[in-house]
């Protein structure tokens, strides 16, 4: 666990007996509780704050980083439009601000979302959220949801309801870029990294366009041995950033392999004062470094890292100041997310838009696409002693890769 | 251990507990004090002043090829003289002196400082301690932030090594002039931004040979850690960390990663209860890497530990670093003359290593929790009764302070049957030396005679909660525990330092009713031996100047940080027309205790002239963090009164009644106050506010008890706050009461005696169970019209 700064002696022992810092999914009432007026739709109030949305207990969280946050606060009702555009983000906020001709685009794709274990839920949040949001039912004349397990069967893994918003906020934010295109989520047996491994082949092998795992797992030595399951090209495979500059001194799987579209965070808001119309800078817990294992692939920028990969290649926004909307049972009904897998999920939805059939790959067309994304400039998200692997500058950076979505032109 | 929070900071604000424990438990704290120091008394290893200096005449040779002769006087001072030849400047030139040293910066250069040239090249003092005079080095020794090309086109340098836009490089001081006429042809044609900058080069920085003294920091902000400043690209290597442990078999560790250029680029942890071989992404520099190295997790606590070290190790590339234990040495301090009785032994290792920017890792000398979980901490409960640690050299960067702990206990280390205590403080400093086996002589211990009471109570007393000490150190402070649930009575209790000289004690003792008694903060010579009575007679202000720092206790490490335990405060002062006056809490016999008491009552008032002019209710004492009373004064001689009513919550029974009366005026004499004692504001001086203190000195049994039907001789002292001189003329009668305070005896006259205490006698009555409390009252006044009424409810117990 990376410390940011350390001034005092005592925060080495708060380090030293942190293992895996102890997740807590809100319960309703709790978050209900915390965020106290600001879940009573004041105008004026920021939105509810997130908490880590994973499971509490350590043992349960496996090997797994826990990079997803959620709050609650809405029930039954979207949350209402707090102070000048600082959201919960709708998808149409996403949509404009990253000027997605979504109504238009996405028909004949699919984007697989990847989680651990079961939600019972999921096809209904993920029908709440469309209806909310105005796009298209998945009904029988628009079948645009499907669930298996990670061999393709319908019979799902054990459900978890501490892992359940992963699920909820991945098919929600891919439906936010793409509603046209169809969902499909594969739940993996468990959070390790093989079971990760094994339903991304397996949302591959059913012709997914795009594939984002919710999660990620730390760097290891003999990572290398897993790689080639997150390779496979045409179908695009997007994963989270992670959380925090150079977090325990290495990267996380599988955003670190070479072959995966690694997504920062950003954090976005309306603003008027600007000629985009939205103002999006570095988030600063977004994630970024070195790989410790991975190389870096031909199409990145030799940088801080040398020879190794940098994270991240690209970025939408995760910030928990700018939280986007969901619909989840686990949040008592409408809430908010963000973290990096919300970022992924978007992007991977943007893939999914953009339908691209090429056979260059992924990597390789976004570096060179510059012109269609927007360059995040401005932000930081740790100390690296001013360069760009922590600090948003022009061109290439580490907390936000190359930009954010402008149109699909670089997916 | 004993834990008492007490003044911060004369003016900051009340924390909050719960922020208190909270930030206790995260380690943030509470900040240094903020107050301005008066001038340290107590030199420390910062400045040039402590060097030794370079006494004699140099010459040193500046990056312009400009000469000068330095000649450095016994005392450090720095005369400096133009050398005929050199460098393109024409004889202009500027010169100051920072922190001792001094600085000459030719002409030519002075558009390139803050930007392109480091102001460092030109402190001839710190060249010379570098040894980067003419008479023992030809070159300078630079960092060119630049490609390698670009260095080397330079005139007069020679790259040496190079990484990515760095390169390492000297100047050869005979082609120098050429590198002077350069920047002063490149400042002649630039214009606009460029004017101060080099085409292709980013920046020359000084780079300090090694063995060098590290260089005092630049007085220019634009001179601070290069990679920041210029907004650089740091290379990022992997850094990998593996272990041996004593037994020779693959260790598990605990500890810490740290950049020590800034811990905020780069610092990692070892977890408890401890992890193998693990691998860091860290961005290009010098680290220090710290582990608990065990031959098992610490869970087991049968497994064996040496705290290793390595404190400066470069990564330039991927880096392999092997901590092994087998190199580390015994700590193993013994008594020369050791007591009959056996001893309980107790040990601990501190050593912070502290970034060039600030940060801390490690264990401070109070970080009994952080201890614990790096394994530096021992005793039999602990089940790891020997400590070892690798020997290490001084480091270069940042710096690193190691300090051993050793306390011995006859017979039992707490409870009724503990003997004689022996607090061993080994503040090796710097380093850690390669043999840790000191061996302490009777005449290198102070010896600290005690004596504890109980507090007078209808109840049988419990005894003592402890009799503990806190030591300071130039680099930390620590609780120097053991003395726990003592006897009651006389006993005997040693301290040694390495350091005498620049080690302070402070004794305390919680009572029987848990409340904290503290003493004075104050240096312990070998061989010396003092006397000190704890807990005698009941309650009364303390005389004692308030100290700025406290010494606040937390699970992760120190709460507060005491680098100047020596700084008070004055305690009742006047600046203009605001006296500032510390309701400090209350002492015993001895004047300058005081204590940390939560107040079952407390009411403060005060009138100018007759007239009530501040009333503090009931929030007149703030236990924990006293704040000053600011009391508001007459622009013109006044007359004042100043009450204060007082019952702690641990011994309600007996509230204290203070009621001063003081003339004071603008144009009193100023206070003469020691170097170590500051007026409220700082920056100003202050005049003294007359308060009279009254301390009771009587003949009591361990219990607080007199005997019933006897003579008794009630005895006092009455003095001025601590660094006043001491009153005169002072008259005194007394006043008995058994009855808690309902009538009250004539008040009969005091007689001064030989010691300066007063007495006066008078005859116990014989006890019974209405009659068994003796409530006291004293009046006093001084020649200078100034007076005090001290009045404590049951202040002792008859026996029955």
């Amino acid at each position: 666990m990376r410390t940011r700064r350390w001034t005092k002696l005592g925060g080495v022992v708060a380090t030293l007996l942190t293992t895996i810092t102890p997740l807590t999914l809100l319960t309703p009432s709790a978050a209900a509780a915390s965020i106290g007026a600001a879940s009573i739709g004041a105008a004026a109030a920021a939105p509810p704050a997130t908490s880590p949305a994973c499971p509490k207990d350590a043992k349960d969280t496996g090997p797994a980083t826990c990079l997803l946050r959620a709050g609650t606060g809405g029930g039954d009702q979207p949350l209402p439009r707090v102070t000048a555009g600082r959201g919960p983000l709708t998808a149409g906020d996403l949509q404009e601000a990253y000027r997605l001709p979504s109504d238009w685009l996405g028909g004949g794709q699919s984007v697989a979302v990847v989680t651990p274990y079961d939600n019972p839920e999921a096809g209904d949040e993920l029908a709440e959220y469309r209806k909310a949001n105005g796009m298209p039912p998945c009904d029988a004349d628009f079948p645009c949801f499907k669930k298996i397990n990670q061999r393709g069967g319908d019979t799902p893994p054990a459900p978890s309801p501490a892992w359940a918003v992963h699920s909820s906020v991945g098919l929600q934010l891919a439906a936010a870029a793409c509603p046209n295109c169809k969902l499909l989520l594969v739940q993996a047996d468990d959070p390790s990294l093989a079971s990760m491994a094994a339903a991304v082949d397996q949302a591959a092998a059913q012709g997914a366009t795009a594939v984002v795992p919710m999660w990620g797992v730390a760097e290891y030595d003999g990572q290398n041995a897993l790689a080639a399951h997150f390779d496979h090209a045409p179908t695009t495979v997007v994963a989270p950033s992670g959380a925090g500059f150079n977090s325990g001194g290495r990267q996380i799987l599988p955003t670190a392999y070479p072959s995966v579209i690694a997504v920062g965070g950003t954090q976005l808001y309306r603003d008027p004062a600007t000629t985009r119309g939205w103002n999006e800078s570095a988030w600063r817990d977004t994630a970024s470094g070195c790989s410790m294992y991975a190389p870096r692939p031909a199409w990145q920028p030799a940088g801080a890292c040398g020879s190794r990969r940098t994270v991240a290649d690209v970025a939408a926004v995760a910030s928990s100041d700018t939280p986007v909307q969901v619909y989840s049972t686990s949040l008592g009904g409408w809430g908010t997310a963000a973290g990096t897998p919300v970022a992924a999920a978007f992007i991977a939805g943007v893939y999914g838009l953009a339908g691209t059939d090429s056979a260059v790959p992924a990597g390789k067309r976004l570096y060179a696409a510059s012109p269609y994304l927007n360059d995040i400039i401005a932000g930081s998200n740790g100390a690296c002693g001013g360069g760009k692997i922590c600090t948003a500058v022009r061109g290439y950076d580490g907390p936000s890769g190359m930009g954010t979505p402008n149109g699909t032109g670089a997916f | 251990m004993t834990i008492h929070h007490r003044l911060g900071s004369p003016r900051l604000p009340r924390l909050a507990t719960a922020g208190l424990v909270l930030a206790l438990a995260l380690a943030a704290g509470a900040a240094p004090a903020a107050a301005a120091p008066p001038l340290d008394p107590t030199p420390h290893a910062a400045g040039p002043a402590t060097r030794a200096p370079e006494t004699g005449t140099s010459t040193v040779t500046l990056l312009t090829g400009d000469r000068f002769q330095v000649d450095i006087d016994e005392r450090g001072g720095q005369q400096v003289s133009r050398l005929p030849g050199g460098g393109p400047a024409g004889g202009t030139f500027s010169q100051f002196t920072i922190g001792g040293d001094t600085y000459v910066v030719p002409s030519e250069v002075v558009p390139y400082l803050g930007k392109t040239i480091d102001l460092r090249l030109f402190n001839v003092g710190y060249l010379v301690r570098a040894k980067l005079d003419d008479e023992r080095s030809a070159t300078l020794p630079v960092t060119v932030r630049a490609g390698r090309a670009q260095a080397e086109a330079l005139p007069a340098t020679s790259v040496t090594a190079a990484t990515g836009n760095a390169a390492t490089a000297t100047v050869t001081k005979k082609e120098a002039p050429a590198l002077g006429r350069l920047l002063a042809e490149t400042w002649r044609g630039a214009k606009g931004d460029a004017v101060g900058t080099l085409p292709g080069i980013e920046r020359i920085e000084l780079a300090a040979p090694k063995g060098a003294p590290e260089p005092p920091p630049s007085p220019l902000a634009a001179d601070a850690p290069a990679a920041k400043a210029s907004g650089g690209e740091l290379s990022y290597y992997m850094l990998t960390v593996d272990s041996i442990a004593r037994d020779g078999t693959p260790g598990t560790m605990i500890g810490a990663v740290q950049n020590v250029s800034d811990g905020a680029l780069a610092t990692f942890a070892f977890t408890y209860p401890g992890e193998g071989k693990k691998s860091f992404m860290v961005p290009e520099g010098t680290y220090s890497i710290m582990a608990s190295v065990l031959t098992a997790p610490a869970t087991d606590l049968t497994s064996e530990t040496a705290l290793v070290i390595e404190p400066e190790v470069r990564v330039g590339a991927d880096t392999s670093v092997v901590l092994d234990a087998r190199k580390a040495v015994r700590y193993r301090p013994t008594l020369a003359s050791p007591p009959q009785a056996p001893l309980i032994r107790s040990e601990s290792l501190s050593f912070v290593r502290t970034s060039a920017a600030g940060d801390e890792t490690g264990v401070s000398p109070s970080g009994l929790i952080a201890g614990f979980t790096w394994r530096t901490y021992s005793d039999p409960v602990t089940g790891s009764p020997d400590l070892y640690v690798t020997p290490t050299r001084p480091v270069r960067k940042g710096d690193f302070t190691f300090t051993g702990f050793t306390l011995l206990a006859e017979n039992a280390d707490s409870g009724p049957e503990m003997g004689a205590t022996y607090k061993l403080v080994f503040a090796y400093g710097d380093a850690v030396p390669g043999r840790l086996t000191p061996v302490v002589r009777k005449s290198e211990l102070a010896a600290v005679r005690s004596t504890l009471y109980n507090t007078a109570s209808d109840a049988a007393s419990p005894g003592p909660v402890s009799r503990a000490s806190f030591v300071f150190l130039p680099w930390g402070w620590s609780d120097v525990s053991h003395g726990f649930l003592p006897a009651a009575g006389e006993r005997v209790d040693y301290v040694y330092s390495t350091r005498p000289d620049e080690t302070y004690w402070q004794h305390v003792m919680a009572a029987d009713t848990n409340e904290v008694i503290l003493g004075e903060r104050r240096k312990l010579r070998p061989g010396q031996e003092i006397r000190e009575v704890w807990n005698l007679g009941p309650r009364t202000p303390s005389a004692a100047a308030t100290y700025v720092q406290e010494t606040l206790l937390g699970v992760g490490g120190p709460g507060s940080r005491v680098d100047k335990p020596w700084l008070q405060v004055c305690l009742a002062c006047r600046q203009g027309s605001l006296g500032t006056v510390y309701l400090n809490g209350f002492a015993d016999s001895a004047p300058l205790h005081s204590t940390s008491e939560a107040y079952a009552t407390s009411r403060t008032t005060f009138y100018r002239d007759g007239k009530l002019a501040f009333d503090l209710g009931t929030g007149g004492y703030t236990p924990y963090l006293p704040m000053p009373l600011s009391l508001p004064l007459a622009p013109r001689p006044a007359d004042y009164r100043l009450v204060w009513d007082f019952a702690s919550r641990a011994n309600s029974q007996s509230p204290s009644r203070t009621e001063w009366t003081f003339r004071s005026g603008p144009r009193d004499a100023a206070a003469a106050l020691p170097r170590t004692v500051q007026c409220a504001e700082s920056t100003r001086p202050c005049s003294f506010l007359p308060l009279l203190f009254v301390h009771w000195n009587l003949s009591l049994g361990l219990d607080s008890r007199a005997r019933a039907g006897q003579p008794f001789e009630v005895a006092f002292r009455v003095s001025r706050q601590e660094h006043q001189a001491r009153p005169t003329g002072v008259r005194a009668t007394v006043e008995v009461s058994y009855d808690d305070g309902r009538t009250w005896s004539a008040p009969k006259t005091a007689t001064p005696r030989r010691d300066g205490t007063f007495s006066a006698p008078i005859t116990h009555p014989e006890y019974s169970e209405p009659v068994r409390w003796v409530s006291l009252r004293v009046k006093a006044g001084a020649g200078d019209g100034s007076t005090v009424t001290q009045t404590n409810i049951r202040a002792y117990r008859l026996a029955s």
